[in-house]
């Protein structure tokens, strides 16, 4: 569904010069799959879904979802993914009917079936008590489903969370990662950006630990704690990050470059 | 690009926009409230004119005549005379009388003692007649009778000492400002009588004093004359409305939704970033209409009544009313194109910004451009005409003033420059629009934390091997203010041409070499690379003197199009004069080193090669190009010169990004400016004998010399020969451009 070869990002920095964001990341997920991206801040991981989620183009490589190129075919790709993050805030002057009536629109759905699916989903999502409530009003938790709602108002068949449970309380958290897992249940193929450890080990099936624009390691948890005979995911998180920070000043290669 | 988008998204913003309480503030409620509160203000002012009274103290009354028909005051020395005025008495004077100076007050210090009085507030006006003050009149009344009676010569007539009696007033003060008008009305009509009764007692008839009578016959019709006045107000405050009508919603519609993260939402979304931008302007152009219309309804509204109140207060007609229907019919229509640019404009410069704050720092610079363009069009000596139909927003004004006046011809005349102009800005200012919304790095900008000596150290120990795009518009600007001192440093530079080449060398060498290159040393790692002195072939240099040869006649067709669009003004051919004269009288070769060899190694290195490279960091070779040539042309002061230069700059910054090299940009710079010179000096006597300038110039009634066309069209073809080469040459990209490059593939193929 989601196919990631040799991504590259790089930025130009008046201060720092050139600075490689992604450096060739690969990766690939698929439907009923929650592919989880794991790494702190800096790591690279909304530099990548924003790639996927067209706002940015790559340097060089390519991204595919569900066939159509990242690069090449924005607006297809665009009507295919859902994507929810910490920066994707909702209308503060409007409601979270108007809210996602006006996204379902913009997906072109036809009005019935953009009443329909909205009165599913504000059932589905327990957002009827607020459905006339206007953004500046509603509570984290209230914005986090408007936000979902937002995105799975044309039923995409992928769906990207980017540090989607950052500023919520445990209860909205946990909410969260249980309508993620339901959706993954529905086969939807889904791509999980986070920090947090907890959040990974239970909720993704395959896990890439990101630091400084590359995958350091890629699998299951269990199979990454096998292989490097790690007793949890903090231990081996750290202990990846560690020997990648002594690798590189063993070589220091630095990867500013200027005019 | 789907319309049913664009309308989805312009729709939202505008109820978005309508549901914001700060933005129905700016545009509905401040409108209506603020005229009404400044014709309120306007009314309490001039009713203060009318009824703040004028304490008047006259000093000096036992020097007044004693003759009745001479009197000043009235018989109990308590008012004027009453005869002085005999139809309305003036009101709110209150006057005191003395009959000689207070005590210890002299003729010599009663200057200062005015001045504390009146400064004290004790009264507005003091009129002080001196010693002989009477005497002197009467003397020189007696002396106008005997020239009469030719007693006396007019010499001698002339020699007589005329009465000087003194009024004291403070102009630094409104009160004794109104007190001085109030004052000299009723003096200037004392003396009226006086010369009356000069002229009663030398029996000569009181209508001598008027020979003719001037009648004063007004052939504009009622309904222009009232346009006038309202084709000069109205177009104005349309205008600035419309502007910050479209720039408070834009800022909230790009810089709030990014501090909101709403826009990275609709990025998101299946909306194009062509219709995301389309909506987004059409919103803002709707409330900039909205804003310009309801300011204009306040603004007409209360002007009508503040002056129908003015006209009951005063016993003088105001001459204004109702605005003519076709004046606001015809700004309505310019309202359209004008908000366009304005909203375009607007959302390129509101998207840039990161948060509401920044954006609203934008309106300044934004205000700043556009406030001249529009004041211009006000001066009574601007007129529509080629040249001033093709400056933005200037051209629109014009032609909505000659629309309002009626002058239909001179209006269809220029209304495809005007409408020419006005639709490319529009359309360029949209693209920039788009631009921004396609450049990642202005949507994901991070804010910054600045402090001057973090960060210029932080300039020298990261500096590149280049100077950075901010350090070539440092550079740029620092270059401007000098060049605009160095104008006040040498004021009698034009005396010798001794002293023109010693401020050519100051200005070139000191202030404009120096400051660059040590920029360079301080802020660069490879100065060599930055000032691009870089080997080349012996061809690319050769063939760039050919290129400025074959590209002079049309420079020179070029120079003659920018004089006949915006001609010299007789001030400033006066000013190039004497350099002229200082060029033709001076032997050529030490003309060229000053005029050609200088500018051309100084100039190069400074603007293609500093300014340029830093420029190219931008990722662009063109936008590079382009904006060294700005600065270019900016630095060479008169507009005309400008212009040209600006065009000189893009052909010279293409061989420099081309070749690599700054040599052939010198020896182009330098060939140029040697034929110019050689062109200027066709007249002289060093050319008289020379026959190949008859094939090569003809010389116009003017005695002007220009290109034969053969010459012209020849050397174009070969010109375009010698570019096609260059554009052949690889050039080298920087690595922002190869960058920009890789990152700029298109997005979409649907």
């Amino acid at each position: 569904m989601i196919h990631v070869h040799q991504l590259s990002k790089a930025y130009i920095d008046l201060q720092r010069g050139e600075f490689l964001a992604l450096d060739q990341l690969s990766f690939e997920a698929k439907p009923g799959q929650v592919y989880g991206l794991l790494g702190p801040n800096g790591a690279g991981k909304t530099t990548a879904l924003r790639i996927l989620s067209t706002m940015l183009r790559p340097t060089s490589g390519t991204a595919t979802i569900n066939g159509c190129n990242v690069a090449t075919e924005a607006t297809r790709v665009r009507q295919q993914i859902g994507f929810v993050s910490a920066n994707t805030a909702i209308y503060d002057r409007m409601t979270a009917w108007e809210m996602v009536s006006y996204f379902g629109k913009l997906y072109g759905l036809e009005d019935d079936r953009l009443q329909q699916q909205m009165q599913e989903l504000f059932e589905r999502l327990q957002m009827n008590s607020f459905r006339d409530v206007l953004g500046a009003k509603m509570s984290s938790g209230m914005k986090q489903k408007v936000s979902i709602a937002r995105a799975l108002v044309h039923d995409p068949p992928v769906l990207i969370f980017d540090e989607a449970t950052v500023g919520l309380d445990v209860l909205v958290a946990r909410s969260l990662l249980e309508t993620v897992a339901e959706l993954r249940d529905k086969g939807k193929c889904i791509v999980y950006s986070t920090h947090i450890m907890r959040e990974a080990e239970r909720l993704c099936d395959q896990i890439a630990i990101m630091y400084e624009g590359n995958i350091l390691a890629e699998g299951t948890v269990e199979s990454l704690l096998a292989t490097h005979n790690e007793k949890d995911l903090e231990d081996l998180f750290f202990g990846l990050i560690t020997r990648h920070q002594q690798a590189n000043q063993a070589d220091p290669q630095i990867q500013t470059s200027t005019d | 690009m789907k319309w049913a988008n664009i309308k989805l998204i312009c729709v939202r913003e505008l109820r978005d926009q309508l549901r914001d309480r700060r933005t129905l503030f700016t545009i509905l409620i401040l409108p209506l409230v603020l005229y009404p509160l400044l014709g309120m203000t306007y009314l309490q002012v001039a009713q203060f004119l009318k009824d703040s009274p004028t304490r008047i103290w006259i000093i000096g009354t036992q020097n007044l005549p004693q003759e009745e028909a001479l009197a000043l005051l009235s018989r109990d020395n308590k008012d004027f005379n009453p005869s002085l005025f005999p139809e309305s008495k003036p009101t709110r004077l209150s006057i005191t009388v003395s009959k000689q100076l207070p005590e210890k007050v002299t003729a010599e210090t009663i200057a200062t003692y005015a001045q504390q009085v009146i400064e004290a507030e004790e009264h507005e006006i003091i009129v002080y007649f001196p010693d002989r003050f009477a005497k002197q009149l009467r003397n020189f009344r007696e002396q106008i009778t005997a020239y009469r009676t030719e007693a006396i010569s007019a010499a001698q007539l002339d020699a007589t000492v005329v009465p000087a009696p003194q009024i004291y007033v403070n102009s630094a003060n409104d009160k004794s400002q109104l007190g001085f008008r109030r004052t000299d009305n009723i003096l200037q009509q004392w003396r009226q009588q006086i010369i009356k009764e000069s002229f009663r007692e030398s029996r000569i008839p009181e209508q001598a004093n008027n020979p003719f009578q001037l009648e004063k016959l007004d052939v504009a019709k009622p309904a222009t004359k009232k346009a006038v006045v309202w084709s000069k107000i109205l177009p104005f405050f349309a205008l600035v409305w419309a502007l910050a009508g479209a720039f408070y919603p834009a800022v909230d519609l790009c810089a709030g939704e990014k501090e909101r993260g709403t826009l990275e939402t609709l990025l998101c979304s299946p909306a194009d970033r062509r219709e995301i931008v389309w909506g987004k302007m059409i919103t803002i152009m709707a409330f900039s209409i909205l804003t310009a219309l309801l300011n204009l309804l306040s603004l007409g509204v209360t002007g009508l009544l503040v002056f129908s109140q003015l006209s009951q207060m005063s016993s003088a007609t105001v001459e204004i009313g109702t605005p003519p229907l076709s004046t606001i019919g015809w700004l309505l229509l310019a309202l359209v194109p004008i908000a366009a640019l304005f909203s375009a404009l607007a959302l390129a410069v509101a998207a840039f910004a990161r948060s509401t704050k920044e954006g609203q720092y934008y309106l300044m610079p934004l205000l700043l451009v556009s406030m001249p363009l529009m004041t211009l069009s006000m001066l009574p000596s601007i007129e529509l005409d080629l040249g001033t139909s093709l400056i933005p927003i200037t051209g629109m004004m014009l032609l909505l003033r000659a629309l309002c006046e009626q002058h239909y011809w001179a209006a269809l005349q220029f209304l495809l420059p005007v409408l020419g102009v006005t639709s490319a800005c529009c359309w360029l200012a949209s693209r920039w629009a788009i631009a921004q919304f396609n450049n990642e790095s202005v949507l994901f900008r991070e804010s910054e934390r600045w402090d001057l000596q973090l960060w210029i150290r932080h300039l020298v120990r990261t500096r590149g091997n280049t100077p950075t795009p901010s350090m070539a518009v440092f550079c740029g600007l620092l270059l401007l203010l000098l060049h605009f001192f160095a104008n006040f440093m040498f004021p009698n530079s034009l005396d010798s041409w001794a002293n023109v080449a010693f401020s050519t060398a100051i200005l070139q060498f000191v202030l404009m070499l120096l400051p660059t290159v040590l920029l360079a040393f301080f802020f660069t790692r490879q100065r060599l690379k930055t000032f691009l002195i870089q080997p080349t072939s012996t061809w690319c240099c050769l063939l760039a003197i050919l290129l400025a040869a074959c590209l002079h006649p049309l420079a020179m067709q070029l120079q003659n199009l920018i004089q006949w669009i915006y001609p010299i003004n007789s001030g400033t051919s006066e000013a190039l004069l004497p350099i002229s004269n200082l060029i033709s009288a001076t032997p050529w070769y030490y003309v060229v080193l000053v005029v050609a060899v200088v500018p051309a190694i100084c100039e190069e290195l400074i603007f293609r090669g500093f300014l340029l490279s830093g420029f190219r960091r931008l990722g662009n070779a063109w936008t590079a190009i382009a904006l060294s040539s700005l600065f270019f042309a900016i630095v060479h002061g008169i507009l005309q010169q400008s212009l040209n230069a600006f065009a000189m700059g893009l052909v010279i910054g293409y061989i420099a990004v081309k070749t690599g090299s700054l040599f052939p940009c010198i020896f182009y710079h330098l060939t140029h400016n040697s034929i110019t010179l050689f062109y200027s000096r066709l007249d002289s006597n060093d050319t008289t004998n020379w026959k190949f300038i008859d094939w090569i110039f003809y010389q116009d009634p003017q005695q002007q010399y220009h290109y034969e066309f053969p010459v012209l069209a020849i050397s174009c073809c070969v010109a375009a020969a010698i570019l096609f080469y260059y554009k052949r040459l690889p050039g080298q990209l920087s690595a922002a451009e190869s960058l920009q490059q890789k990152n700029r593939q298109p997005t979409d193929h649907e």
